[in-house]
């Protein structure tokens, strides 16, 4: 290749570092790793204790730093609460679509074209009930929980994997190293432990991360809407669900879960991006 | 070409008829309609009773047919919680979510599209990484919160705008776009800041193609050639993400109409997942899914009437 | 044969370009300077990255982003310098006084329009400014005048091509269409960048014949870029040669290729295979 294609096309030399948006989404993620984690240990109030004389106050009152809720509660207990029911939905949720939907996308990588064709297929129907409209079937079904909406948007996030592992096998399969084993008689299921899952499992791990802020979010839809987590449970879209009430006269109870909310998916987010640009340069920038 | 799209439809009405039975397995079958309709109180033989009633008592094939025969003449039947039929709720409320989600969808549209042109022309400069944190802002607001933000400044801050509520466009179109302007913008102005991402990646894509300077070579200036080749070009990988959008809005729409108590498909859903109405959440259900699944087939078709390439058979 | 410093369609001089990235600038061309007389056929050879694509682009008003240039470009027709002109100039002398060419044919043409559309479009860019009455602003394969221009330039069933989309159509056809494009301003100068590089070799000399076909028929001068000493050799009246961003040589096809004065000439004319008959014939006219 001559002229300005060489030149435009030169790459920057980038030493292979760690972006910035993980350290923000992976200091962020910690932040309510040790919220959740420390509410087993301290919290400032008790998580069911009411206040019945300071009931909706504002900012270090009464010895409540963020204010207490409708009800008396401490919103600081709360929100570190909130942030156990928070994680455990995303983890389960994630869980289930990692451990069913890798083998199903491997699988659909390496069949021969009919069957592959076919899982594919069921893959673009499984896409069409979304998290959240999954979440609600189960919540008609067997009435709202933490854990109807754990498995449902867990179900529902299964295809988002097949498709991305799919890809993923697909490419490794073209490799020299699988023609090798093959030449070499090994089975296919020997070939889809030793080699195509070692190289798809950075795919595995961006696309977790990217389901777990769809998880997120989906469990706060669903608590807002009052169809998630139960009234002792606390849950950051709970507590919205509780403050909307009040969403006339005192419209910051709103801020901290909201907030929360907020920073917990976007941090989610930038550690995928984050992770996609230094596991698979090849897909930076999408 | 017609045969693609022949082909395209017959994909949708397989899709369509495979989504029914899952939706029916789901909520007729994995649910006990009768026993939820009574409450848990219920004795076993007043939910045998309303079993029988009901029609719960035929076999699983008998019942599908049944209601899906129904479904295709719009009677979805009468829900045994409030008494009503089902049909025609459905019918009206689906128009009112449908002005939601499409002039939602517009707004996205109207964003990004100008929006990410810019950025993409304008790649590398402080402008272009502005726009792109907030589109990365825009991702993690989730529309109910942006609407009860806007809800808090617009309509209980500054009064400017009815907090909740829907009127009939036919009877008042003032007051119609004044109720409907902050749900439009908690749904679009987020997914606008989604698209922008893609429509910029798009077009930096197509920015780098031979084919713009063979077009500048004719005598176009490098604008005109973005404009007449270079955006219908970049139009078919942002049409697949708008069809992902548009059912990202239909599914938002739930949240979004319970923020503004609008009288929507997506508020009914909601409210009949709490009633425990299964009946009502089977045809709702299977509505918003068949629509997700006509928006893919109205995608599919439009991006082979963009791209030349895709009408020859694409396979896997 | 008339002297090419007498009526240059095409006079470049001192022409350096550079590019400015963190490591500070670099010249990718310096200094070169040479003129294209009406109707000749002129080669430019060199190695990759010897700065002969960025010379061409620069003579067509193509120069591609981030890079500078200094010096001046004049093209017969214009009295603007292309090297301090601005876009709108450039695009305006593209196409009208300077045709394209490019390496690859696969990628050259906007795949989303049928070819007829996008032939008619050269030819509107060209009628617009010649006429004010430019025709139907919507062209159709139908237009007599695309028919005729693909039917130059040999393709067999010009209808079924104008109707065709790019990737309904081989790599010969697609270089034939690029070529129907870059000449239908009528242009004095042709620029073409190893046309046939990425084409089979079968089809690579017709390809070859038609070029020099045509920019004769048109009456445009060629400025012909090939790493390929054997194609220059059977199409060039003159041959620059370019080293690393400099001109070392030039002179007449004949006399380069015979008796090359700098090494790097002869380091070319050693790596290239040049058999017996070509050169012998010296340019095939």
């Amino acid at each position: 290749m001559t002229g300005p294609g060489a030149l435009t096309a030169l790459p920057a030399v980038q030493p292979r570092r760690v972006p910035a948006t993980v350290w923000i989404g992976g200091a962020v993620v910690a932040v309510i790793v040790a919220a959740a984690l420390g509410s087993f240990v301290w919290t400032p109030w008790s998580p069911l204790y009411t206040d019945v004389a300071h009931r909706s106050v504002g900012l270090f009152t009464a010895g409540h730093v963020l204010g207490t809720d409708l009800r008396g509660r401490d919103v600081l207990t709360l929100l570190m609460v909130g942030a156990r029911t928070t994680l455990w939905v995303g983890v389960v949720a994630v869980g289930i679509a990692a451990v069913v939907g890798t083998p199903l996308g491997i699988l659909a990588g390496m069949a021969r074209r009919g069957p592959a064709e076919f899982l594919m297929r069921v893959t673009d129907l499984w896409l069409a009930f979304p998290a959240l409209l999954m979440a609600l079937i189960l919540a008609a079904v067997f009435g709202g929980s933490v854990t109807t909406s754990m498995v449902a948007i867990g179900v529902a996030t299964v295809p988002a994997f097949v498709r991305v592992v799919r890809a993923g096998t697909r490419q490794v399969m073209t490799s020299e190293f699988v023609a090798a084993a093959r030449v070499a008689g090994r089975s296919g299921p020997a070939i889809a432990v030793r080699h195509v899952l070692p190289n798809v499992a950075p795919l595995v791990i961006v696309q977790a991360s990217v389901a777990y802020a769809i998880a997120i979010l989906a469990e706060a839809s669903l608590s807002f809407l009052g169809l998630g987590a139960g009234p002792t449970t606390p849950s950051w879209g709970r507590m919205l669900y509780e403050a909307q009430p009040a969403l006339s006269f005192q419209p910051w109870m709103m801020l901290w879960p909201g907030l929360a909310v907020l920073a917990a998916v976007l941090a989610f987010n930038l550690l995928g991006d984050g992770l996609r640009d230094r596991l698979d340069p090849r897909l930076a920038g999408r | 070409m017609a045969w693609q799209v022949l082909r395209r439809c017959g994909i949708f009405l397989l899709s369509a008829l495979a989504a029914s039975v899952v939706v029916f397995l789901l909520l007729s079958v994995l649910g006990d309609p009768a026993r939820t309709a009574l409450g848990t109180g219920a004795t076993d033989e007043a939910v045998a009773a309303l079993r029988v009633q009901m029609g719960l008592d035929r076999s699983l094939l008998v019942q599908y047919l049944d209601w899906i025969g129904g479904a295709l003449h719009g009677d979805f039947g009468t829900s045994y919680v409030t008494r009503a039929p089902i049909g025609p709720q459905l019918a009206d409320r689906l128009s009112v979510t449908l002005w939601l989600v499409v002039g939602a969808m517009v707004l996205a549209v109207l964003i990004a599209v100008p929006l990410g042109v810019l950025a993409a022309v304008k790649a590398g400069r402080p402008a272009g990484n502005v726009l792109s944190a907030v589109s990365q802002l825009g991702v993690a607001v989730p529309a109910f919160l942006a609407g009860l933000l806007l809800v808090s400044v617009f309509a209980v801050g500054l009064g400017w705008l009815p907090a909740n509520g829907y009127v009939v466009p036919a009877d008042d179109p003032g007051g119609f776009l004044a109720h409907m302007l902050l749900p439009w913008v908690s749904l679009g102005a987020i997914q606008g800041a989604v698209l922008t991402r893609y429509v910029r990646s798009a077009v930096l894509d197509e920015l780098g193609k031979d084919y713009l300077r063979t077009v500048r070579a004719k005598g176009l200036t490098r604008t005109q050639a973005v404009l007449r080749h270079g955006l219908r070009n970049a139009a078919v990988p942002v049409l697949t993400v708008l069809g992902v959008q548009l059912v990202t809005i239909l599914i938002g729409a739930v949240v979004v109409e319970w923020v503004f108590v609008i009288p929507g498909v997506g508020s009914w859903l909601a409210d009949s997942v709490s009633r425990r109405d299964l009946l009502a959440v089977q045809a709702i259900v299977l509505t918003v899914v068949v629509l997700a699944l006509l928006v893919s087939f109205v995608v599919d078709v439009l991006a082979s009437v963009v791209d030349p390439r895709l009408r020859t058979d694409r396979t896997a | 044969m008339s002297d090419p410093e007498q009526h240059p369609v095409l006079r470049v001089e001192d022409l350096t370009i550079r590019t400015g990235d963190r490591a500070g600038e670099r010249d990718l061309v310096r200094g070169v300077s040479f003129a294209v007389g009406t109707g000749e056929r002129v080669g430019i050879i060199g190695e990759s990255g010897s700065g002969k694509t960025l010379t061409c682009l620069a003579a067509a008003g193509l120069l591609p982003d981030g890079l500078t240039m200094t010096g001046s470009i004049a093209v017969r027709g214009s009295d603007r310098d292309l090297v301090s002109a601005g876009e709108r100039e450039l695009a305006r002398l593209r196409g009208e006084l300077v045709g394209m060419v490019f390496q690859e044919p696969m990628t050259a043409l906007d795949p989303t329009m049928r070819v007829g559309r996008q032939v008619a479009e050269a030819i509107r860019l060209h009628a617009r400014r010649t006429s004010a009455a430019g025709g139907t602003r919507r062209v159709r394969g139908a237009d007599p005048r695309v028919l005729a221009l693909l039917a130059e330039t040999g393709l067999d069933d010009p209808d079924r091509v104008a109707r065709a989309h790019p990737h309904q159509l081989s790599g010969g056809q697609r270089q034939r269409v690029v070529l129907a494009m870059a000449l239908a301003g009528r242009p004095g100068l042709l620029v073409c960048d190893e046309p046939t590089t990425a084409l089979d070799v079968t089809v690579q000399a017709r390809v070859l014949d038609l070029i020099d076909r045509r920019a004769r028929e048109v009456g445009a001068a060629v400025l012909f870029i090939s790493h390929d000493l054997a194609v220059v050799a059977s199409l060039c009246d003159r041959v620059l040669v370019l080293y690393r961003g400099e001109l070392v040589e030039q002179g007449p096809t004949v006399q380069v290729l015979t008796d090359p004065q700098h090494d790097h000439t002869r380091r070319l004319l050693a790596d290239s295979d040049l058999t017996g008959p070509m050169l012998d014939g010296g340019p095939v006219r």
